[in-house]
């Protein structure tokens, strides 16, 4: 097991993903604050501490350890910060970091072997419990009240345009907003200048790991372009699709995740086509604004099941078949010495 | 508890704590949870539950151990969905007059009591094998083990959605979505996990693997062999202790006994 | 035409759209125990849509007479309940004669008749006013659903019991709890609120 020095050094992989994550998480955040003020920075800094606390307190008590060092917990609460809008109340937050620890990542027992990505899971229980706060988005420029959802200008997104048929010419805000984020939306979720930053500092850093993002990313367009919702072509569907609620956030940051996605790049590619193919499925039936968060937990829950390829990592099945073969092996001796 | 081959009378606080603490049906075996995730929205909700369940297995149990033990078990399997079905039938006015709400919340699933697993499970593995009181005894038991995770996983969803615990009826819902299966499914988890704390904590003697998840890598055959054939001949099981009766078979395989714990 | 894809779409509806197992708990423990043992899958898969849809055609044309469709739910369950006991009687019957079943067949299919999902469907059916093709989509569908849910449940059991890191108080029960109610979770997007009974 290991112990808290490696657990906080670049030698551990886990440590050394999550750096990159939160890297990224901080680029993202950075342009949250600069739209958004100071209520985005108390929302992350709520949120990661939230997560940060709960890791430490749970882990600790349950596991004799303290595994808060690798970052996950860390970059869990910010993506989940990330993925709420500035007027969600803080409880909010602090609800779906909570629950991203204690019950879909504490169970479990690792980080490396949760079978379904803990911030998604978070952010997800927040999405059913508060479907108001979550799913409310500010306008640009709105004042706020402290510790409240109440009392702002709601924001028209790209989504609502989305489901109304519109297309982003005919309205408030065009392609110079979208790219900087300037417009209605979750807190890292807007930028796409950003979010595409990231996927190079990605590419450098990790190239394997984006065959999922292109996967979800190709599914994800290839709808879009063969039943457009907008009026305004088929290419503007796919751009208006693509940039609408989280879906590059979550091809980015959520869909990579080694844990839960295959290691291989060509399963990994495949992984992200299902979870694109149920995003957009979803945006088309489904009654959630959202589904980016939710198709990746239904993939997570998918895939295993439809594939029978283990979520766990290698070395922990390993570990568990030796014990189980020299058992069989004794048994067979025994039966032959009889 | 030792063997005897004479049939034993089964003191109510052996059953009470082996049959609803330490092998509780719905956390240690995941038996009927129906009822549970769909109806126990409100602490009343999970009151209804226990008094149906209790009523059904203490009824179904006594009378399997009278009249059906020479009965077939696949004839025995629909006698018990009758005689729940019954007691459902004559005791629902008065247990719905427990809920404040009339048992409207309770919807159809208090009547799907009928054809509970845990029932079957209860009277198979050990009422069609002991004397009618001893069966009663764990009716009443397992009953209470059961009510007892109904009316707590119940209270936990009425404090979140009205802030309230026995009065609902009147109090505004914050929360509606908690009456949706996840919320009872997290509950239910972490009252396992409790459940087994306490266990581990102070009856360290009395933690097994009662679930057994030892078989879940089998593949799946696609002709079953269970159809087509003339293989059924296997003697009835001679119970001799209440442990014994109500531990799953694996555990008795794990540990190196043979089917009838010699 | 119509009918076949209003028969589709309440199939694809119980099963995917709007998991029954997963929304309401029907058959949750009867999906939990058969995972524990996947190696008679499909044959309990097969019974279990074989009841289904056939106890839902039955009380289908059952409720158009008129004392029937008057009834008050709990005399219908009552009655539904008394069909399906004389439906699994007969089948138990043809199973054993004609068959030759063994007794661990036979002890499976009680349970693979006798239980909530079975009976709840013809009810969910009522309710909703379901037309014929309708309802034999919801009972291939009730069938196909609870095969979905055995699928997804074992798989969290495999992983439960490969997993050495998990915490010794959350082994075994408590963390299947927790890995379905994340599945129930995840299903639970698709319209946001139950719409089955």
């Amino acid at each position: 097991m290991q112990n808290s020095k490696e657990i906080l050094s670049f030698r551990n992989p886990i440590f050394r993903y999550n750096a990159d994550i939160f890297a990224i998480c901080l680029a993202l955040s950075s342009v949250g604050i600069y739209h958004w003020g100071i209520y985005a920075l108390l929302q992350l800094l709520i949120c990661s501490l939230t997560a940060v606390l709960c890791e430490s307190i749970g882990f600790k008590a349950l596991l004799k350890k303290n595994t808060a060092g690798d970052l996950s917990a860390l970059t869990t609460g910010m993506i989940i910060a990330l993925l709420l809008p500035v007027s969600a109340p803080f409880y909010v937050g602090i609800t779906a970091s909570a629950f991203a620890v204690l019950v879909a990542k504490l169970p479990f027992g690792d980080v490396r072997n949760t079978p379904f990505l803990p911030a998604a899971a978070g952010f997800c229980f927040a999405a059913m419990m508060f479907t108001e706060a979550v799913f409310t988005y500010p306008a640009v420029g709105s004042d706020f009240a402290f510790f409240g959802s109440e009392g702002f200008v709601k924001g028209k997104t790209v989504f609502d345009m989305l489901s109304e048929g519109n297309s982003l010419s005919l309205n408030v805000f065009g392609r110079v907003s979208l790219l900087s984020g300037a417009y209605p939306g979750a807190i890292g979720t807007t930028s796409m200048l950003v979010l595409l930053g990231g996927f190079g500092y990605m590419a450098v850093r990790h190239p394997k790991r984006l065959f999922a993002s292109c996967g979800y990313l190709l599914s994800a367009a290839v709808l879009a372009f063969l039943f457009p919702r907008v009026n305004s072509g088929r290419l503007s569907s796919v751009i208006i699709e693509l940039c609408a609620g989280g879906l590059i956030f979550t091809a980015l940051l959520l869909i990579t995740d080694p844990v839960t996605s295959p290691r291989k790049p060509d399963r990994a590619f495949f992984y992200g086509l299902m979870g694109g193919t149920v995003c957009m499925l979803l945006r088309y039936f489904s009654k959630t604004p959202d589904a980016a968060c939710f198709s990746i937990l239904i993939t997570n829950a998918l895939w295993p099941a439809l594939t029978g390829e283990t979520i766990l990592n290698k070395k922990t099945a390993e570990k568990y078949k030796k014990p189980l073969m020299k058992k069989k092996q004794e048994g067979i001796r025994k039966a032959g010495a009889k | 508890m030792k063997n005897k081959k004479s049939k034993p009378v089964l003191s109510l606080s052996t059953a009470l704590f082996k049959g609803s603490f330490v092998h509780n049906p719905v956390l240690t075996q995941v038996i009927g949870i129906c009822p549970i995730i769909g109806a126990a929205t409100t602490a009343a909700n999970g009151l209804c539950l226990a008094v149906g369940i209790t009523a059904v297995l203490a009824a179904s149990e006594a009378v399997t151990s009278l009249l059906l033990k020479k009965l077939p078990r696949w004839v025995r399997m629909a006698v018990y969905t009758l005689i729940s079905l019954s007691v459902v039938l004559l005791c629902d006015r008065f247990i719905f007059s427990l809920s404040a709400d009339s048992g409207a919340g309770l919807g159809i699933y208090f009547y799907l009591l009928c054809v509970n697993a845990l029932a079957v499970i209860r009277c198979e593995k050990f009422a069609c094998k002991t004397t009618a009181l001893n069966a009663l005894t764990d009716g009443v038991a397992a009953g209470i083990g059961y009510g007892a995770v109904a009316v707590i996983t119940g209270a936990v969803r009425e404090l979140i959605t009205y802030g309230t615990l026995f009065s609902s009826a009147d109090a505004l819902s914050r929360f509606p979505q908690t009456a949706m299966p996840f919320t009872a499914l997290i509950i239910l988890g972490f009252l396992a996990a409790g459940h087994k704390w306490l266990l581990i904590k102070f009856y360290p003697d009395e933690v097994r693997d009662t679930f057994s998840m030892n078989a879940v890598n089998e593949k799946p055959v696609k002709k079953d062999p269970g159809l087509f054939s003339d293989k059924n001949k296997s003697k009835p099981k001679v119970i001799r202790d209440y442990d014994e009766a109500i531990r799953p078979r694996h555990a008795d395989r794990e540990s190196g006994k043979d089917g009838n714990g010699q | 035409m119509t009918q076949f894809s209003s028969m589709l779409t309440a199939a694809l509806y119980a099963m995917l759209v709007q998991n029954i197992i997963f929304s309401t708990g029907y058959g949750m423990s009867e999906s939990i125990r058969m995972a524990k043992r996947p190696k008679h899958f499909f044959m309990y898969g097969g019974t279990v849509t074989f009841f289904s849809l056939a106890l839902s055609l039955i009380c289908f044309f059952l409720n158009r007479i008129p004392f029937v469709f008057a009834l008050e739910t709990k005399y219908r369950i009552a009655l539904y309940t008394l069909i399906l006991t004389v439906l699994y009687l007969m089948t138990a019957l043809f199973c054993l004669t004609v068959l030759k079943a063994d007794k661990k067949f036979m002890n499976s299919l009680g349970m693979c008749a006798l239980n909530t999902l079975i009976i709840a469907l013809p009810v969910v059916n009522f309710k909703a006013g379901y037309t014929l093709a309708e309802t034999v989509g919801t009972g291939i569908g009730a069938g196909l659903a609870f095969v979905l849910s055995v699928l997804l449940i074992n798989t969290g059991m495999k992983h439960i019991q490969a997993n050495r890191y998990i915490p010794e108080i959350f082994r075994g029960t408590p963390a299947l709890f927790i890995y379905i109610s994340l599945i129930a979770l995840a299903m639970s997007c698709i319209s946001g609120q139950s719409l089955f009974v």
